[in-house]
């Protein structure tokens, strides 16, 4: 009766393991999330290095401005 | 400031749309990759990225040699330049490898070779503009920054050719994988019109972007100038 038991125990997990694999082989992987976090790193490091340069470019046109400024008022 | 070239301005477009379609290929017209899934995607601009990281130090290792033997200060724009950007793609290339690899490897990080040699390339780089920032003299900075670029353009080759000369588990685009790669598959037609464009894409975003930041250089430069005439 033990054996018969766990036969039937054994015999169930591998079914179990069989199905799992089965499942796995149905469709790919569930990797949705990782390729959303991928394209939201190339997109939001691109986007913030050209909001840098921007930035940059919107100071160091002030600070030409104060400079031409300043050679005015010297020359 | 310099009035905007109205080329520029066409390339600007010209980069946007095809970065546009290039991301409709790889959501709309790539297939799903039969095992990895929809993770597989980020294969596509992960891999251009890292292309047009190792282009930007090609390019900067040239302004680098141009420089030293013209003198011209305008293959310093070039170099700083191009080294910067190529720290940007160079950058999105190992954290999207990194993402890739969670779900593929079970892992965020492995000291594969090809991971090693990137990292290292990648902090060769950012050393090169701290240690810029830290030198006044013009003439010394471009010097410096010339001969920097040069002999760390050999961490390039070394990074590129590193999935292939030793044992890893990192997969080849091109050429054939070592027995341990994981996480390889086979390239549909559709898949590689879609690699491709994007590699097209990525070379012309880095055109585009690299003649912004060498007007940004200039500029940077003349303002440097004006204030040694001034004496500020």
């Amino acid at each position: 009766m033990i054996v018969e038991n766990l036969f039937t125990l054994v015999n169930s997990i591998h079914l179990g393991t069989l199905l799992n694999i089965h499942r796995l082989q149905e469709g790919p992987a569930q990797t949705a999330n990782y390729m959303v976090a991928g394209y939201a790193v190339i997109f939001g490091v691109m986007g913030l290095y050209l909001v840098s340069m921007a930035v940059r470019k919107k100071n160091l046109g002030r600070d030409l401005e104060t400079l031409q400024e300043i050679k005015k008022q010297a020359g | 400031m310099e009035a905007k070239p109205r080329l520029l301005t066409i390339l600007d477009g010209v980069t946007v749309v095809m970065l546009i379609i290039a991301t409709g290929m790889v959501f709309f017209y790539a297939p799903v990759e039969a095992v990895m899934g929809l993770v597989q995607k980020v294969f596509y601009f992960h891999v251009a990225a890292g292309w047009v990281g190792m282009l930007s130090f090609l390019v900067a290792a040239g302004a680098g040699i141009a420089y030293l033997w013209k003198g011209n200060r305008k293959w310093d724009v070039v170099g700083m330049a191009s080294v910067e950007l190529g720290l940007v793609f160079a950058f999105i290339n190992v954290v999207t490898g990194s993402i890739w690899a969670r779900p593929i490897w079970n892992a965020w990080w492995t000291w594969d070779p090809r991971l090693t040699t990137a990292t290292i390339m990648l902090l060769i780089y950012a050393a090169y503009l701290m240690l810029r920032s830290g030198i006044e003299d013009p003439d010394r900075r471009a010097r410096f920054g010339a001969i920097y670029a040069i002999l760390g353009f050999l961490s390039v080759p070394l990074t590129f050719l590193s999935a292939r000369l030793f044992r890893g588990i990192h997969p080849v685009v091109i050429g054939s994988n070592q027995p341990g790669a994981e996480g390889q598959f086979d390239m549909t037609a559709l898949m590689l019109q879609t690699f491709l464009f994007s590699l097209l894409t990525f070379t012309i975003i880095f055109i585009d972007l690299l003649w912004h930041r060498i007007r940004l250089g200039r500029l940077q430069d003349r303002i440097e100038q004006m204030k040694l005439e001034l004496n500020l």
